[in-house]
């Protein structure tokens, strides 16, 4: 990312500009991001589900070819909250021209040190989506919501922000945990504590959603939601797979209409 | 060296011999980029090699999709059947450990529980198979003198001074492994100080499809059907007698089988010079390392009682494929720490398990000692007489037990991707 591109960057929107010192050190923390044993294990775990279903998903949304390798090719996706890369770095594996933004200075400069590592070209910027939705920045054929809403102060508001940022004709997918006691035994007791597969204090119970709190949010957006999808944990295997079961996990798709 | 200067790869293969070919040649067909180091000058002819492998039908699907089943197909003998027999009279004649009546519900009657093929066939099947493939990169003879694995790939440097920079590593170089020493991935094992001596025969009676063992004191002695009515024989010895066996003339040994087999296998013709294989059992630590993961022998040598290393590396390589292709459709790296650890628990048990059971019935049925008979007998009457055994071992050296590699389970290549 060039000087430039940080001036021209609207207010609380900032491209990641990286001194070349600061580099070793996020690489550093984008391996602990990266590391699939270390405090990021879950998402890990979870991602080859998740992903798959994301890419089922939009294939299917903008009727593109299911057998390409790079099937997403053509489409503006955002993904907010993007964190160390997760899902942005596999999005633009499979063609997605992808913005990624993260409130965290540090988050996106590790996600963009990781990226530049794989060769990979994707578009990281520090900000939020209600700074990103006052720039002009046209509106995305895409909009991904991967586990953030359950971190945000302000729910509601910030769910109708980031619809704003969908294009007529687009979709976007809300990824959360529900406000049971199933997913606060897993994600709270169970992976913070018992697993300590996350840092303790990663969720707090009172801010998870029920999935009809989110459906009610989107529609009055104007979007039109699918119903939830659930995605369940098998200890036994070690393993994630999609369910009827939204207890823990869940993730809506809803379609902006053209 | 800058990365400019590597030549790029998105996966390299170490390794060219039955499982890197294979390997190579279901991944090119699938769309990735594959580059394979041998250390064999391809245009030579292969070291020769006598033995021959009972490829059970899960690893024939495995060759199939990799359109090396094809070539083979009246090179290859069905087995229909296998045989134990205690040579020292403890147990009634002709116990049947299990044929194609054994197989578990739903499975198609009358299909062989596998195809017994020679080596050198096999060996040079797939390699016609390979170089048919044109999209596969091939650096031979080479070999690899370096590995360094950083953010942006894994470099293999070759002896040529060749560098090549791949996202994933594939260590299929057999049990003595460059790429698994130099992942530092270490290995437990012992010597069995036994040799199996493999030669081919003309065999007078028929042998209808059945693979025959007799357990004696020494250790096994094993005729498993080829075409024509020929045999290979796998005449386990101690290491030093094995070895030397080997030396001997066709007609010595001609004499030496048939005066000690001959009563049991009926008038045999050696056709071809015995080979002596030693006996060793080696178990890799992990299957994986960062931006590597290895596959067959580099994984584990069995000891080769029911040529079961093989096919344990053509389902080391189905579930490689599949969770390669499932990377890739979700937009993950190749080399992503979490489905190579899917990959490391899908197939490390399997190969424990086996080499343990194949270690067990050897030391079960060769030693001689008092204390040890009744078990031995005990080991064979339950092997052969037990019906839910009998089917598990069936279904374990066949290929329908849910959980396999879908490759392995019958699936055509092209389903994977769609």
């Amino acid at each position: 990312m060039s000087k430039n591109s940080l001036n021209e960057a609207p207010e609380g929107l900032s491209s990641p500009s990286i001194d070349p010192e600061e580099v070793s050190k996020f690489s550093r923390i984008a391996s602990e991001w990266w590391d699939p044993k270390g405090n990021f294990r879950p998402l890990h775990k979870f991602n080859p589900v998740r992903l798959t279903f994301l890419r089922e998903t939009i294939v299917s949304h903008f009727g593109l070819d299911p057998r390409a390798i790079r099937p997403l090719e053509g489409l503006r996706l955002l993904d907010i909250g993007c964190g160390g890369g997760l899902i942005s770095e596999p999005m633009a594996r499979l063609g997605a021209q992808v913005t990624a933004v993260d409130a965290s200075e540090n988050n996106i400069k590790t996600a963009s040190v990781h990226a530049k590592s794989q060769g990979l070209e994707i578009d990281f910027r520090a900000g939020t989506a209600e700074a990103l939705l006052a720039s002009d920045e046209p509106p995305f054929d895409v909009v991904l919501n991967m586990e953030v809403i359950e971190h945000v102060a302000d729910p509601e508001t910030y769910l109708t922000d980031c619809c704003g940022l969908v294009r007529p004709g687009g979709m976007t997918v809300v990824a959360t945990l529900n406000k049971t006691a199933k997913a606060l035994a897993l994600a709270v007791v169970g992976a913070e504590y018992i697993l300590g597969w996350l840092p303790r204090g990663t969720h707090d119970y009172q801010k998870f959603l029920k999935p009809e709190q989110i459906t009610d949010w989107l529609d009055a957006a104007g979007l039109e939601c699918e119903p939830a999808q659930g995605v369940s944990y098998n200890p036994l295997g070690d393993s994630w797979s999609l369910s009827g079961d939204t207890d823990i996990n869940y993730m809506v798709v809803a379609r902006k209409p053209a | 060296m800058p990365a400019s200067q590597h030549t790029r790869s998105q996966i390299l293969i170490v390794g060219g011999g039955s499982s890197g070919g294979v390997l190579a040649v279901l991944l090119s067909e699938l769309g990735f980029e594959v580059g394979l180091v041998d250390t064999r000058d391809p245009t030579l002819p292969f070291t020769p090699d006598s033995r021959a492998f009972a490829i059970v039908r899960g690893g024939w699907r495995v060759l199939d999709a990799a359109g090396v089943g094809g070539n083979l197909v009246n090179k290859a003998e069905p087995l229909l059947s296998m045989e134990a027999h205690d040579r020292n009279g403890l147990l009634p004649p002709a116990a049947s450990m299990f044929g194609v009546e054994d197989l578990p519900d739903g499975v198609t009657e009358g299909e062989p529980l596998g195809y017994m093929i020679e080596v050198d066939l096999l060996n040079q099947a797939i390699r016609d198979r390979v170089n048919a493939c044109t999209a596969i990169t091939q650096y031979a003879p080479e070999t690899v003198t370096g590995l360094e694995v950083g953010d942006s790939g894994a470099v293999v440097t070759l002896d040529s001074g060749k560098s090549i920079i791949a996202d994933l590593v594939i260590g299929a170089d057999g049990v003595g492994s460059a790429i698994r020493e130099l992942s530092g991935i270490k290995t437990l094992g012992w010597s069995y100080e036994q040799a199996v001596v493999a030669a081919t025969v003309q065999l007078d009676w028929p042998h209808h499809g059945a693979a025959r063992q007799w357990f004696q004191d020494e250790g096994p002695f094993a005729i498993l059907p080829l075409t024509e009515n020929r045999g290979n024989l796998a005449w386990f010895r101690k290491e030093k007698a094995g070895i030397a066996t080997a030396k001997l003339s066709q007609a010595d040994l001609e004499a030496e089988v048939n005066q000690r087999f001959g009563d049991l296998a009926g008038p045999m013709k050696v056709l071809r010079d015995p080979l002596a294989y030693p006996l060793r059992l080696r178990l890799a630590e992990k299957l994986i390392a960062p931006r590597v993961a290895l596959v067959g022998d580099a994984v584990r040598r069995v000891n080769p009682l029911a040529g079961q290393g093989f096919n344990l590396g053509l389902k080391d390589i189905a579930a490689l494929v599949e969770i390669l292709v499932e990377s890739r459709r979700a937009g993950l790296a190749l080399s992503d720490g979490a489905q190579l650890e899917t990959y490391q628990r899908w197939r490390r048990f399997d190969g424990v398990a086996t080499a343990l059971a194949m270690d067990g019935i050897n030391r079960t049925f060769s030693n001689s000692s008092a204390l040890l008979s009744p078990f031995k007998r005990l080991a064979l009457t339950v092997g052969s007489t037990v019906g839910p055994l009998r089917r598990a071992l069936a279904a374990q050296a066949s290929a329908d037990k849910p959980g396999l590699p879908r490759l392995v389970r019958g699936e055509p290549l092209e389903a994977l991707i769609g």
